[in-house]
């Protein structure tokens, strides 16, 4: 069995703490005001760039940094700054997107089958164990060799190879709060499995839901970057971070601006939202911490 | 008492670094033990017993949050201060130790046979392989393990916990000590294994003519084991006695209490098990004067204040302002229910 | 043991099997004409057409169809590419090998990194090489293979002209992609095996070692480490799937051949033969390995082993 190895079983109950990021207060403060300054481009790029992301200036092509341009210009003359603000939407609308894709689906079926037991969670325990066969990109890239490139689709196959991920870790948690739940939901006669369901099973998973769901951004948005950089994201009109990277490549050897900026970029704000996501993980789980 | 001393500790200080500052553990604590002589170290658990006993073969070394200084002497030679390379040559060969939880003193991930081999190759001789599994056999034999060919191959967790200690009193006895330092060897072991344990270390003193250091908060082991005991209160030693004379008038209150503390079938009546009561008080919450005065069914206004220091008195040296009074008689406590003074 | 791993096989296979209907399914019922993809979209007569159907046996019932593709890829048989019209099994078999050196060299550098700097992380512990190389393993896992992968290209072939950027065949070759994916794999590792090397530092059997006077030297190699390894190990399995997934995306960025570039290129012309092999392929790889890391977590710690055997 993938999904519940003897030796996953071991990871989930000690090591998992060693995953985390050092997030103190100096961390969570740069890490949410760097956030703050993506979504900021996300939301209202005009505001931070007078540029055009599709300006061709044939007359300023790949100039280095600082010489007219902040973070340089590629082979078409564009302002790489320019373009890795323009870049942040796509990027956030899939890595928040598909999180919420993955999310839904994957915490409803754990905590459909470890709070139903008997035949459904075995049947959800089977299903976890056959989407984990199919490592991370891979189960992203069957949905994607199927579907027609476009930005929805992307989001739609990032967000379902996170499913198993969050079932897997929602059907443990829902595990546990049915067995804690078990003796006063059998001395309440009458209140129906649906309402316990809502009213005390799915509030008490939504803390570790919430977490695992900020960390899953980061991952998905590097899903992304590489799916795009791999020339199999949307096929055109989309600005993406990773396909700047790969256009950038071809010329690093002298122009390394170009493919680094947006590299460091996404690295970045992979650190970010994993530091937020541990400083979430204690807010919400006091005895974990 | 013997005059050629085998380990002589002078003013063993442990102190712990804390956040606010540093409190001590054990405190200017003085003994000797003479060649083939078994002496228990008594007191209730966290008194100090088992950083005393680590100190003595420099353990504590490894922890950045301890200090320890005080003199500790084995066979004319002063181990503190020796850096490590040179306190190994010491640990296993001249001083060895036995632990609590026998099954946690052993590596669980690697063989038996290994672990006791270890304990023998240090000793720069470079043997075949058969002789050395030999020679492992042996030892296990002589410690009381059947069929030790078997058990050489086999892991701790599969292996009793009695059978652990066996083990480990055949690692200790691997280098060939002097002194061994057993820390509460047998509470963690059923009671018949328990016996069987201390009969072993009996032989092997009378065999090999080993000292132990013995630890325990089991008055009733110290009572079979002991040629001397010591007194282990909030750090210090309170009471050092002959054990003959211990048991029948240990001078020190808290002494005596735990002597008191032990069920007799003999003289105590159901539902009269004295024990102290109270808990020895943290390191850094030490009460002044005498540390025992909290508790103390005897105290004076002055055991608040001073300190009491050793005092000898025949073969015993006691720390206590009341000492004196306990030795003639003149004072009982705990049988009367309402404490006197 | 031997039961151990007939058990994970046994688990394995309805896996594998599960796996192949998601990936047959996905591919067979979601948009897009298989025709239209054999014939690229040229013009074609309804008879050409119906040619084509039957020569992919694309006219049978969809289940009939998946059960035939899982019979045949049992004995190893792919099928026919719907690009080259050749059975995929050639163009699989001839390239594999590529990307199984990549994924050896890789795993190989993962642990290299992970367990060594691990262990100088704990033996250095709280000083400035431990923080070091905490920060350096948070940065490297955070880092994305499509910019790693340039940016060692960047430092060792360009500037420092040490190894070759791209290319498949030479074992210099074999460097940079490796090492770009064992990057973002080994940085849970190192810290895996730092903290849980301190873990069993303070346990007492590491101060009974002491008091038998092992050197330190050894109670490290022989004990501490190898008490560390037994999560490491399960750990490595884990991150296997994303040294896969890793191995697709340095197999571009250096230009190498292998499955990953194959699948990528399969994606692109919607070979869908090409894709369901070399993901099943894959996942199997996946899972037996997996198998491996079990039984070798069991070989760790024999109170695993114990268990099992009851």
């Amino acid at each position: 069995m993938t999904a519940d190895s003897i030796g996953t079983r071991w990871l989930n109950r000690s090591a998992l703490r060693t995953w985390r990021v050092p997030h103190g207060r100096v961390m969570v403060v740069l890490a949410g005001l760097f956030l703050l300054l993506v979504i900021g481009w996300a939301a209202f790029p005009g505001l931070f760039t007078g540029g055009n992301p599709t300006a061709v200036n044939p007359l300023a092509t790949l100039r280095a940094p600082l010489q007219g341009y902040l973070l340089g210009t590629d082979q078409y003359g564009r302002s790489v700054y320019t373009e890795l603000v323009y870049g942040a939407r796509p990027a956030l609308e899939v890595g928040l997107l598909s999180t919420l894709i993955g999310g839904v689906i994957g915490s409803a079926i754990g905590v459909v089958g470890g709070y139903l037991g008997g035949w459904v969670d075995m049947l959800v325990m089977r299903l976890i164990d056959i989407l984990l066969a199919l490592p991370g990109l891979f189960l992203a890239l069957i949905f994607i060799a199927a579907l027609p490139p476009t930005l929805e689709n992307e989001i739609l196959a990032i967000g379902i190879s996170a499913v198993p991920g969050f079932a897997r870790v929602m059907r443990g948690q829902a595990l546990q709060v049915r067995s804690r739940l078990f003796v006063a939901a059998a001395t309440v006669v009458g209140v129906r499995r649906r309402v316990i369901l809502w009213r005390h099973v799915v509030p008490n998973c939504a803390a570790p839901a919430i977490v695992l769901g900020t960390l899953n951004i980061g991952t998905a948005i590097v899903i992304a970057a590489s799916l795009n950089f791999l020339g199999l994201g949307p096929s055109a009109g989309v600005l993406s971070w990773g396909g700047l990277i790969s256009s950038g490549q071809g010329y690093i050897d002298h122009d390394w601006w170009i493919s680094t900026f947006p590299g460091l970029l996404v690295t970045l704000l992979v650190i970010a939202v994993s530091v937020l996501g541990d400083r979430l993980r204690d807010a919400m789980e006091p005895s974990s911490a | 008492m013997p005059d050629e001393q085998l380990l002589s500790v002078r003013d063993l200080r442990i102190s712990y670094r804390t956040g606010t500052g540093e409190a001590d553990l054990v405190r200017a604590a003085s003994f000797d033990v003479a060649p083939g002589e078994i002496v228990c170290l008594v007191g209730e658990s966290g008194s100090g017993k088992t950083l005393t006993g680590r100190a003595i073969l420099g353990l504590l070394h490894h922890n950045d949050r301890m200090r320890v200084s005080g003199s500790v002497v084995f066979g004319g030679r002063e181990l503190t201060g020796l850096p490590d390379r040179s306190l190994r040559t010491v640990r296993g060969s001249q001083i060895a130790m036995i632990f609590q939880d026998p099954v946690a003193a052993l590596d669980p991930v690697v063989r038996v046979g290994e672990q006791v081999a270890e304990a023998m190759a240090r000793r720069g001789r470079r043997r075949g392989r058969s002789r050395v599994s030999g020679e492992i056999a042996d030892l296990l034999r002589r410690v009381g393990i059947t069929d030790p060919e078997l058990r050489m191959r086999q892991f701790p967790h599969e292996i009793s916990g009695g059978m652990c200690q066996r083990i480990g009193i055949a690692i200790a006895l691997a280098g060939d000590p002097g002194l061994l330092v057993a820390d509460e060897p047998t509470t963690a072991l059923d009671v018949t294994i328990q016996a069987q344990v201390l009969d072993l270390i009996a032989e092997l003193r009378r065999e090999r003519g080993l000292s132990v250091l013995l630890i325990t908060h089991d008055m009733g082991v110290a009572a079979r084991m002991a040629d001397r005991i010591l007194v282990m209160y909030a750090g210090s030693i309170v009471e050092e006695a002959p054990a003959a004379d211990f048991f029948v008038h240990a001078a020190h209150p808290y002494g005596l209490g735990l002597i008191r503390a032990v069920p007799r079938i003999d003289i105590d009546r159901p539902g009269r098990l004295s024990a102290i009561p109270g808990a020895v008080p943290e390191a850094r919450n030490r009460p002044p004067g005498c540390a025992f005065h909290p508790r103390c069914p005897v105290r004076l206004d002055l055991c608040a204040e001073e300190e009491p220091a050793p005092l000898r008195l025949g073969g015993q040296l006691v720390a206590c302002h009341r000492a004196a009074d306990m030795l003639t008689g003149r004072l009982s406590l705990w049988d009367s229910e309402a404490p006197v003074g | 043991m031997l039961g151990v791993v007939v058990r994970r096989v046994a688990i394995g296979v309805p896996v594998i099997i599960g796996v192949s209907a998601i990936i047959f399914f996905v591919l067979r019922v979601l948009p897009g004409n298989p025709v239209q993809v054999i014939t690229q979209g040229a013009p074609t007569t309804p008879g050409e057409r119906h040619d084509i159907i039957v020569e992919f046996g694309l006219n049978k019932p969809i289940f009939s169809q998946y059960l035939s593709f899982l019979g045949n890829a049992v004995r190893g048989r792919f099928g026919i590419s719907f690009a080259t019209r050749q059975p995929v099994m050639g163009e699989i078999g001839s390239q594999a090998m590529a990307t199984v050196e990549l994924a050896v060299a890789a795993m190989l550098m993962t642990v290299l990194l992970g367990v060594g700097l691990g262990v100088v992380s704990a033996l250095l512990r709280d000083t400035w090489v431990d923080a070091t190389i905490r920060a350096l393993s948070l940065l490297g896992s955070s880092m994305p293979i499509i910019w790693t992968g340039p940016l060692l290209i960047l430092i060792f072939s360009f500037t420092l002209r040490l190894f070759p950027a791209n290319g498949s065949g030479t074992l210099s070759e074999l460097v940079l992609p490796a090492l770009s994916i064992a990057l973002v794999t080994s940085g849970v590792i190192i810290r895996l095996v730092r903290s849980s090397m301190l873990e069993v530092l303070g346990l007492e059997f590491v101060t009974a070692l002491r008091a038998k006077g092992v050197p330190e030297a050894w109670i490290w190699l022989r004990h501490i480490l190898r008490n560390a390894l037994v999560p490491a190990v399960t750990l490595l399995g884990v991150q296997l799937g994303g040294l896969l997934s890793g191995a697709v995306i340095a197999e571009t960025v250096f230009g190498r051949q292998g499955l990953g570039s194959l699948l990528v290129n399969g994606i692109d012309e919607k070979d869908y033969p090409m894709v369901q092999a070399i993901v099943l392929i894959v996942a199997t790889a996946y899972v037996a390995i997996n198998i491996v890391v079990d039984v070798s977590y069991a070989y760790l710690d024999p109170r695993v082993r114990t268990q099992l055997a009851r």
